[in-house]
Formats: structure tokens, C-alpha cells, sequence
């Protein structure tokens, strides 16, 4: 397919409000047509040029090493193209505070051919005769191209601008989303009047997580989203939209595999249920959530187009000009904005620089690294209102370390595991090795962090609770020796 | 009897995220056997060869150790089994010594804690392989060459993956 | 409970034969000590006192198939000897006539089939069974 296709087919799929600032791909191919038209008419057609270029490819290297530093300072990009036509001929782009003014520059050198210089029309009709012996320089302004990079410097510098208003939107979207689902997605002390937290005092052999809190779900469901969010948002953490956390491929995913993937977790998320059969309220929320992750998704897709548009038309222009694409810029300067890779085959091309980056084409900041920022902030602003269970849980039997025993070297476990290791007469922490698992009791219980977890995991602490019971009172029986002969009710 | 929330929950990362290198699978007939590969580190003596292993998790995991053991014929100081007594050459007890696939490493012995897992064992079993250490051996003969004659000791590892784990 | 799968279970057997089983009258090993699958092994049986068996040394061969332990290994008699699980022409035990082996479940090991093959030997019936020479092999 046409570039010019595919693009136009990934702009239908985006919102408006992006579509109607992206780059218009077909005004800068009629721009193109016209700088050929202007070469034309000044003699340069495509074929003299990349006839020059051919013939000057052996002059170039002992210009660059005649090259006064001076003529660098103006970050004028220079193409110098010579022959032994004793003429030279180089493509610049001058760039006057962002402006990019692209010329052309003959050198005629003393005793130059003059026939082969006077088969340029523009130098026959230049006042001067080419053939005086001193040798002479002109420089020839282009017009049309100055008008194709004018026009894709202004469309460049328009995106930038819509996305800086896109960004500054979502962030009050986030904010405003964070706010209200901590408003609904409430721990529960906030919505049961009969809860207490528990005490020091209490004796932590004999903590239960209180019935009423066991056919709490459902009450807790009416009056909080909680476990709704608690959710939604696990299977947005597994779907790993769009970063991979994996060993094999940690980093930012590509274009297909994060529409891929937010495709299957929204599949995951309807199947789960989290989406129907709430409040409206919550309906609303969840939607916004998908709608939030969806603009990412579509910058991903803008920021795609934008950079293959930009890099496919500079080709064409090289293609279609034949004028050889400016060497980079000094490395600083190509560091310091947003570049677009091109690769242009040129035959002016020293052989070391195969890709060269063009600085002179900053794509903005911004939609390189737009989507990042959003995603990070997705993740700094919306996951923490949750409390994750991994980050509660106990390292050793990977469920929510309920009872927590906090060790007097600061590492957590649940009480059950830390009784088998007591039991084994294991000394040592887990973690650091410390000899402090042997003389931990009561007074290691985290009573702060006991109700926070019953606070905001009832659910979890009350199955933990029972599996840990359930448990001992197995390895009771095995003890006992109960075990074989299956005669136990659990 | 059920398996526990931590097998699952381990075997699940593995078989989505392996480390680079090594691939662990359960048997389907038994989720605490774990049939795995592990591929020789590049710049070692086992650079391009796949090392066969058997994983068990015992009934009393993560409180004790998982039991591993090599597969494939391995010629490294750290794993093997006793010496024969009755062979006299040096030569003769490499062929003879390394025997059963059993891996000398501390943290599969009084060095292990339930915080780590399968997969921090077999990334230690794979870093064995970059960096035998012939001070803490099981095969003591191969050990022993190791000691006197590193290089020779790592030509022979070198044969012997090519012998044996190229498959 | 989680179940043993044989490789580790032979591995188990092994360290335990070679720390030495009960009193020592009962011992076993691995035949090649580089059979990495762990397949065949010998016994050793010392035949128990007051019995016709007093003082000889019962050598066995032991193959441990892919199925092991939820299957029994083979059993074979290198020693002559004279049982009526024995068979006479190889030496190979019969899983049907040998209660260890006809009753077989995991629990069972190598070690329980020599102690249980030696208190055979001491059986009311097989204590005094004439026997060939001693040393004599199949």
C-alpha cells in the first residue's frame, strides 16, 4: 500500500481533535513538486544534479578538510558538490532561529570550464561572466523549498502545540478520576459502623477477622468499589498494556502489540465482570479509566504516523530533488531535540555515514515521549488509591502475610510461616540471614499494619486466617498421626 | 492434595517469563517435577550446549530446598558424586567420578531460605556454570584438575559438552 | 502428599544404602556407579541364622524400570539358591509367589524387598530347604 494510503487510514482511526493536527502528508508532496519545478527552471534538473554529485564525489573529502570553522557557526548544513569542471555546487539549509532557509551556493573556480558552467541557464543570465579568471560565488535562493520546509516546521510546530493542550487535558481527566474513585473505593472502616481496629491489648492468639466482616462482601460491595477497582486494576497490571516487565523484553511494547494487548485486557475485564451489574456511578468511571488508556493508545498511533510521514517525505524530497540531504548536525545539537531518523541514499554519502540523523526536522519533544509520560502517570496516580496485595503479602507462602509478624530486623512474614520456620528450629531470616526468627513472639505482631490489612483487605485476611487454620490444625493431626487414617473433619 | 499458591503462582512466572536461558516445564502428571534446560553460558567451557536437568519440590517446599539434579554428563568440579575408589589414573577417575548429575551448591543445602525460589536456583545453577568453583566440590577428582590444570580441566568440560549436551 | 518422582526416589534410596541399612544384613548399591537413569542394582543378603542359610552371602540383581516405584523393579538371584520364588532356571523371583512384590505400592522400597526376601529365608517352610553348594551361581 501507498504510504500516503496507510497514513491517511491510520488518521481516520484517531479522535478529530488529534486527525485535524497531524501533518498533511499530500500538501507536502505538491510542495515537493514544486521545488522540482523551481530546479528546473534554474537548469538544476534532477538528473545535472545527480550528475554533479557523481563527478564530485572525489573532491568532497579534500573540501571538507579546506572547510573554515567559521562556516560552521551558522548551523548551515552543506552539501558541497564538485567537478572537475573546476565548478562546485552545495545544497544548505540555513536555520535562522527555527526558520529553515534552504539554498543553493556555486563556486566557480579560477579557470573553470565555462562551457560546462554556461550549460546552467541560471549562470548564463547571471551578470557576471563565469569567466573571469578570479573565480566567483553565488548563492540561489529557492523559494518553493524554503515554502516546503516553512510548511513542515509550522506542522511540526502545530502538533507540538495541539499535544501540549492534549497533555495538559488528560492530566486534569487523571486527577479528576483518582479523585473520585478514592471517593467510592473505600476501606472498611469507612463504610462499616461496626468496625473496630485491634489493640495491642488484644490477645493475638485469639484475633479473628469478626464475622460480621466475613458476609461482609456483599454489604462492603453495595457501598464501596473497592474490590471493583482492586480488580480492574490487577488485570490492567497483568495485561501489561504497554511496557513489558518481562526478562526477555523489558521496555516499551510496539504500536500493534499495545492494541493487542489493551484489545485482550478489555476482553478480560468484561469477562471478569468488573464492567457490568455496578453502580452508574462506577459504570462512568470505569469508562473513563478505558478512555484514558485508549488516548494513549491513539498518541502512540499519532506519534507513529507523524514520525513515518516526516521521514518518508524528506526521502522523497531527496528522491525526487536530487539534492543530497545535509550531513548531521553536531552531535549536541542532535541531542537536544527530538529527531527523526532518515535514511536517504544519497551518493554524496561518505561511505560512514550510512543513517544520518536530520536535527534540522525536530520532531517535537512531545510526541516522542508523550505516551510514556501519560502511562507513567496513569500509574502514578491511579494504582496507588488501591492498596496491592503483593505489596502485603508474605514472601514465603506468596498470600497476604496475616497475622503480619514484623521480625526485629524489619523483614515481614505471616505468622503461620513464620512458626513452621520456629518449628524447624530454622534461626535465620529469610531475607537477610539475621538470627531473629527464633526469638520472635507476641510482641512482633505489626498491630498498625494488622489493621490496615483488615482494613483494606477483608476479604483476603479472612481467607488467610482460615488457611492458616485450617493448616495447623492438619499438621496437628499429622502429628497426632490422624493423618493416614483419614478420620479427620477439617 | 492441593498444590500450594506459591508453586502456582511460581510456575505461572516461569512459564510466562523465563530468564534468558533456561526453560522449566512441569510434568503435567506431577506440577512439582519440572523437567529443564539450561543453555551453557557464553565465554565458559559449556558455551553452546543445552544441559538437561530434573526439578523436584518436595512436600515440605518452600520450608526445604527443591532437589535438583543434572541430566545431561557434565564435566564441572561442582557436580558429580564420590570418587572411585578402585580407579587409579587421574584420567580414568574423571571418566568415572562425575556420576549422578547431583549439584554441590550451598544454597541447595544449609544455605537455603523459603524467600528463594526456582528460579533463583536454577539462575545460581547457571551462574555455576560461568564460575565453577572448585573449592566447594562434590566431584572431587574433577575438582583436583581444576585446581592443577585449569585449562586442561576446561578443554575437557569443553569435549564433554560437545559430547554430550550439543543435542 | 507430594509424590516422589522416581529419579528422586532412587537418589533418596541411594544415600540411603550407602549411609547402611538396619543391622547390615541387607545392603545395597548401584551397579555402574554412572548410571545416570539409576536402573540396575546389586543386593546383598546375609542369610539369617539358624537357617539353612547361616553364613552365606546372597548376591541379587535389581532393575528398576521407568515406572518405578509405582511398579516393583525385577528381582533376580545371582547366588544360587534353593526358594520357592526362586526360579530355578534364572534366578528370577516370581512378583506373584513374593508377597513384597505381588502387594506392591510406593511405600515399598529396595530396601524392604531384601529384609522381606531374608525373612523369607527364615520362613517356617524355606528354613530348611536343601540348598545348592554355597557359591554357586546362576
Amino acid at each position: 500500500m501507498h504510504f500516503s494510503k496507510s497514513y491517511a487510514q491510520i488518521l481516520l482511526s484517531l479522535p478529530p481533535g488529534l486527525r485535524e493536527n497531524a501533518i498533511s502528508y499530500r500538501q507536502l508532496k505538491k510542495l515537493i513538486n514544486q521545488v522540482v519545478q523551481e530546479l528546473m527552471l534554474l537548469g538544476f534538473s534532477p538528473e545535472l544534479v545527480r550528475d554533479l554529485v557523481k563527478q564530485g564525489n572525489d573532491a568532497l573529502h579534500s573540501m571538507r578538510e579546506n572547510e573554515k570553522p567559521e562556516e560552521r557557526t551558522a548551523l548551515a548544513i552543506q552539501s558541497p558538490v564538485t567537478t572537475n569542471s573546476g565548478l562546485r555546487l552545495s545544497y544548505e539549509v540555513d536555520n535562522d532561529l527555527g526558520h529553515l532557509v534552504p539554498r543553493l551556493r556555486l563556486i566557480i573556480d579560477k579557470g573553470a570550464n565555462v562551457d560546462t558552467a554556461l550549460q546552467v541557464p541560471v549562470l548564463a543570465s547571471l551578470e557576471q561572466s563565469p569567466a573571469d579568471s578570479s573565480g566567483r560565488e553565488y548563492i540561489i535562493p529557492l523559494v518553493s523549498d524554503t515554502a516546503f520546509f516553512d510548511f513542515l516546521t509550522s506542522a511540526l510546530n502545530n502538533l507540538s502545540t495541539q499535544l501540549t493542550v492534549v497533555h495538559s487535558q488528560f492530566m486534569t481527566d487523571l486527577e479528576d478520576l483518582s479523585k473520585s474513585i478514592s471517593k467510592r473505593a473505600l476501606p472498611v472502616s469507612q463504610v462499616d459502623a461496626s468496625y473496630h481496629p485491634f489493640t495491642p491489648s488484644d490477645d493475638p492468639g485469639t484475633i479473628t477477622v469478626p464475622s460480621t466482616r466475613s458476609a461482609f462482601r456483599p454489604k462492603l460491595d453495595d457501598k464501596s468499589d473497592l474490590y471493583l477497582w482492586r480488580q480492574l486494576l490487577s488485570l490492567y497490571i497483568d495485561a501489561e498494556v504497554f511496557d513489558s516487565v518481562a526478562e526477555r523484553n523489558r521496555g516499551e511494547r510496539s504500536l500493534e502489540d499495545a492494541e493487542l494487548r489493551m484489545a485482550k485486557f478489555l476482553e478480560r475485564a468484561e469477562k471478569s465482570g468488573v464492567l457490568q451489574g455496578k453502580s452508574k456511578k462506577a459504570n462512568v468511571e470505569v469508562q473513563r479509566f478505558f478512555r484514558l488508556n485508549n488516548m494513549i493508545l491513539n498518541l502512540k498511533k499519532l506519534n507513529y504516523a507523524s514520525s513515518e510521514a516526516t521521514r518518508k517525505i524528506l526521502k522523497k524530497h531527496a528522491k525526487r530533488t536530487a539534492l543530497p540531504f545535509p550531513p548531521s548536525l553536531p552531535r549536541e545539537i542532535v541531542s537536544a531535540v527530538g529527531v527523526v531518523d532518515v535514511e536517504i541514499p544519497t551518493a554524496t554519502d561518505p561511505p560512514s555515514t550510512g543513517r544520518m540523523s536530520h536535527a534540522l526536522i525536530p520532531l517535537p519533544q512531545h510526541c516522542a515521549s508523550l505516551p510514556q509520560l501519560l502511562i507513567q502517570a496513569i500509574g502514578d496516580t491511579i494504582l496507588p488509591i488501591i492498596p496491592h496485595v503483593d505489596d502485603y503479602s508474605c514472601v514465603i507462602c506468596t498470600s497476604l502475610a496475616f497475622k503480619p509478624i514484623r521480625l526485629l530486623c524489619g523483614h515481614l512474614f505471616c505468622v503461620r510461616c513464620l512458626v513452621k520456620m520456629q518449628k524447624q528450629g530454622k534461626p535465620n531470616c529469610p531475607m537477610c540471614r539475621s538470627p531473629c526468627v527464633l526469638t520472635a513472639d507476641r510482641s512482633n505482631v505489626d498491630w498498625a499494619l494488622m489493621n490496615f490489612m483488615a482494613d483494606w483487605f477483608p476479604v483476603e485476611s479472612r481467607d488467610k486466617l482460615r488457611s492458616n487454620e485450617r493448616e495447623a490444625n492438619a499438621e496437628l493431626a499429622q502429628q497426632l498421626g490422624f493423618d493416614k487414617g483419614g478420620c479427620l473433619v477439617m | 492434595m492441593a498444590l500450594p499458591k506459591r508453586i502456582i503462582k511460581e510456575t505461572e512466572r516461569l512459564v510466562a517469563d523465563p530468564a534468558p536461558g533456561i526453560v522449566a516445564e512441569p510434568h503435567e502428571d506431577n506440577l512439582r517435577y519440572f523437567d529443564v534446560r539450561i543453555k551453557g553460558p557464553d565465554g565458559s567451557p559449556f558455551q553452546n550446549g543445552t544441559f538437561h536437568l530434573e526439578l523436584f519440590l518436595p512436600e515440605e517446599y518452600p520450608m526445604a530446598p527443591p532437589k535438583v539434579r543434572f541430566l545431561t554428563k557434565i564435566y564441572h568440579p561442582n557436580i558429580g558424586a564420590r570418587i572411585d575408589k578402585h580407579t587409579l589414573t587421574i584420567r580414568l577417575i574423571y571418566r568415572f567420578a562425575d556420576k549422578l548429575g547431583r549439584i554441590c551448591l550451598d544454597i541447595l543445602k544449609d544455605k537455603w531460605s523459603p524467600a528463594l525460589q526456582i528460579r533463583t536456583v536454577l539462575l545460581s545453577v547457571q551462574a555455576l556454570l560461568s564460575a565453577p568453583n572448585p573449592d566447594d566440590p562434590l566431584a572431587t577428582d574433577v575438582a583436583k584438575h581444576y585446581k592443577e590444570d585449569e585449562k586442561d580441566a576446561q578443554r575437557v568440560s569443553r569435549e564433554w559438552t560437545e559430547k554430550y549436551a550439543s543435542g | 502428599m507430594a509424590k516422589v518422582p522416581r529419579n528422586f526416589r532412587l537418589l533418596e534410596e541411594l544415600e540411603k544404602g550407602e549411609k547402611g541399612i538396619g543391622d547390615g544384613s541387607c545392603s545395597y548399591g548401584l551397579d555402574n556407579s554412572d548410571d545416570i537413569m539409576m536402573s540396575h542394582w546389586n543386593g546383598t543378603i546375609i542369610g539369617p541364622g539358624h537357617t539353612v542359610h547361616e553364613n552365606r552371602i546372597y548376591s541379587l540383581k535389581i532393575h528398576c524400570g521407568e515406572s518405578y516405584p509405582d511398579k516393583p523393579p525385577t528381582v533376580h538371584f545371582l547366588s544360587r539358591v534353593n526358594l520357592p520364588f526362586v526360579s530355578q532356571v534364572d534366578g528370577k523371583i516370581d512378583p506373584l509367589k513374593l508377597p513384597v512384590l505381588q502387594n506392591w505400592n510406593r511405600d515399598k522400597s529396595l530396601e524392604t524387598i531384601l529384609v522381606e526376601i531374608r525373612r523369607e529365608m527364615a520362613n517356617l517352610n524355606n528354613r530348611k530347604l536343601a540348598q545348592p553348594p554355597e557359591g554357586t551361581t546362576f
